[in-house]
């Protein structure tokens, strides 16, 4: 039998899995949206992976990450649950050892990593603002009618990349409204979207990074042809889109999962996790001011992990 | 009578100092509760959305105060020594106050420009009226203005980080708590500018001479003592603070010359802990997996240096 590992990326737009053989080759791989519900979707993912590769693979560690990656890997019982910087960062160098920028745009956050002879030495993420990353593109191909797997090729189309400003999504929007009732064609307005996304990018994350190629660009963004060609503009340098660019930061993770477990034999629960019970509740706190809300996970109606205080009154179980 | 003294701002450096001081003077000192989310939200009704957090933070413990005392007592630190000056929003807190209870409640409000001694003997006998007493208490409580003279040990093969940013927002509990336990809790030593001694602090060499605000002289010349004795530096810079983001800049840069890992975490009230987490936790992880890589590449030049010699 087959041996791999697995890894899991819930991020909160989408949660994306893969099965990776002791090479890391992707065996199998999944794309969800998580809408809302990581519980849910991690068990459709669990469903859909196991289902992929017909339980004709042995699991031997299994990593999580993204911004649920703590329930994650409560659910499946990770070996190793990692932030997404280092998986994003350990999936491109072991794809392309001579990267040294990781651009990263998913549904809510975007981030630069920076590496030297294939060692992440640098890095920073979005702060609070949101604008330009993939939920607002979404957003703007709703409002224009468009499904957002044509929304880049529309902006390859453009003449004349209009001005769009970037700084801020409800600007943003306004602007383009403003464009278009001056008779502007979609094609130059989603060009010019896509330059406001980068040049907000460069303003706000990638500020005062130094850049250098190889770039690679990954998240679920990196599908946009048109923000592709507007960081190529932008930078001057060729931006390779690496083949698991939607699931970079889930082959991190197996990555990961296997520098941990290392042949000590893995804690993974199986994918018949799926049909596991779980649930999640949130309360506050009110034994002071802080009304720290904490989260409790629930496996068949037992407690099985609680955060989110700031004493560590209920995280300790 | 019943003194007020805000735990905010100043009140991180010099509280004890004041706490004694109000004391020898035969008042009675109430110090506002810890920081917390209730005290915070207080705070965000007096004050522009666009000032910084300690000042938020600031007012909420003002409001808190309010109806518990006869005075409230907030010195005012325009400048210390050399001309170094404060904040300008530190400087301003005074007036927000007065316009928070318009001349409801007393304020004394010592301005301190440059000695502590004058400012406070004036306060004080507007408190006392006895100035025997005052210079007394004056004497006793000053003590407490920390001031070290040595520099704290830095012993070999312990894992340390700076985590560099100003003593209010560090010494809150409700500010730094989940910084510093991710730090901590991944076992390293933190080692901050206020531990440092005084003359480190003071230095005014170099670029530190041309940085007027007293409080970023202090970060900038500890960030100079440690970058070479720490593995990393972090620093805590509040949203919207402009003397901080200035002279961060040229940390950043020079821990950048220097090969030194360095993160700059932005805080105001919105900043979730898991952010700040995810942060802190890929900066150590980044710092040790380039210290790992560097020994290894060390490695390979000093085996295929040893291969040649032995040719």
């Amino acid at each position: 039998m087959a041996e791999g590992y697995i890894g899991i990326d819930v991020g909160s737009i989408s949660t994306k899995g893969v099965v990776v053989d002791r090479e890391f080759n992707v065996l199998a791989s999944r794309y969800l949206r998580t809408q809302g519900n990581p519980i849910d979707s991690i068990r459709r993912l669990l469903a859909e992976l196991g289902g992929q590769v017909d339980s004709g693979v042995r699991i031997l560690g299994a990593g999580t990450t993204g911004s649920a990656r703590r329930l994650a890997g409560v659910m499946v019982q990770a070996d190793i649950v990692k932030n997404e910087i280092i998986t994003h960062a350990v999936a491109a160098s072991h794809f392309h050892p001579e990267v040294r920028t990781v651009i990263e745009i998913g549904g809510q956050d975007s981030k630069i990593i920076i590496l030297r002879d294939a060692i992440p030495v640098d890095f920073a993420m979005n702060t609070v603002c949101a604008a330009g990353t993939g939920s607002f593109l979404d957003h703007q191909a709703t409002r224009l009618g468009r499904p957002i797997e044509e929304f880049g090729g529309l902006a390859l189309r453009a003449k004349n990349r209009v001005n769009i400003a970037g700084r801020c999504t409800v600007f943003a929007e306004s602007d383009m409204i403003h464009k278009a009732q001056l008779g502007i064609s979609t094609e130059d307005i989603v060009a010019g979207l896509c330059d406001a996304i980068v040049r907000n990018y460069m303003n706000t994350v990638a500020k005062g990074k130094e850049i250098h190629p190889l770039i690679l660009f990954q998240g679920g963004v990196a599908a946009n042809v048109g923000v592709k060609k507007a960081f190529e503009l932008m930078l001057g340098h060729d931006v390779l889109v690496p083949e698991h660019f939607l699931v970079m930061g889930a082959v991190g993770a197996a990555i990961v999962a296997s520098e941990e477990t290392d042949g000590k034999g893995t804690r993974f629960a199986g994918f018949d996790v799926a049909d596991t019970d779980f649930q999640t509740r949130a309360f506050e706190c009110e034994g002071c001011p802080n009304r720290c809300e904490v989260i409790e996970t629930l496996r068949e109606a037992k407690v099985i992990d609680r955060y989110g205080d700031r004493c560590g009154k209920w995280s300790k179980l | 009578m019943k003194v007020g003294v805000p735990r905010a701002l100043l009140y991180h450096r010099y509280g004890r100092f004041w706490e004694e001081f109000l004391a020898g003077l035969g008042a009675e000192v109430v110090v506002s509760r810890r920081t917390d989310k209730v005290l915070l939200q207080q705070g965000l009704s007096h004050v522009s959305g666009e000032i910084c957090l300690p000042i938020k933070i600031m007012a909420g413990h003002i409001e808190e105060l309010g109806g518990k005392i006869d005075v409230l007592f907030l010195p005012r630190l325009l400048w210390l020594e050399d001309r170094l000056y404060a904040c300008p929003k530190m400087i301003g807190i005074v007036d927000i106050a007065r316009m928070m209870f318009d001349g409801r409640l007393p304020i004394c409000a010592p301005n301190i420009r440059g000695s502590f001694w004058w400012p406070h003997f004036r306060a004080g006998m507007e408190l006392c009226h006895d100035p025997v007493r005052v210079v007394r208490a004056l004497t006793r409580a000053r003590r407490y203005i920390p001031a070290h003279d040595r520099a704290p040990d830095f012993p070999a093969g312990e894992k340390r980080v700076a985590l560099l940013g100003h003593f209010y927002n560090l010494d809150d509990d409700f500010i730094s708590r989940p910084m510093v336990d991710t730090l901590t809790g991944h076992g390293y030593r933190i080692c901050t500018k206020d531990e440092l001694p005084e003359k480190v602090l003071r230095n005014r060499q170099g670029f530190a001479r041309k940085i007027r605000w007293v409080y970023e002289r202090e970060l900038y010349n500890a960030f100079r003592f440690l970058v070479d004795k720490v593995s990393g530096v972090c620093i805590i810079v509040s949203m919207g603070c402009g003397p901080d983001s200035l002279v961060a800049e040229f940390m950043r840069e020079e821990a950048q010359q220097r090969d030194i890992p360095f993160l700059q975490l932005v805080i105001d009230e919105h900043s979730g802990t898991a952010g700040i987490v995810t942060r802190i936790e890929a900066f150590l992880e980044l710092s040790e997996r380039r210290h790992a890589g560097r020994s290894k590449i060390q490695d390979s030049r000093l085996q295929i240096g040893g291969q040649a010699a032995a040719a």
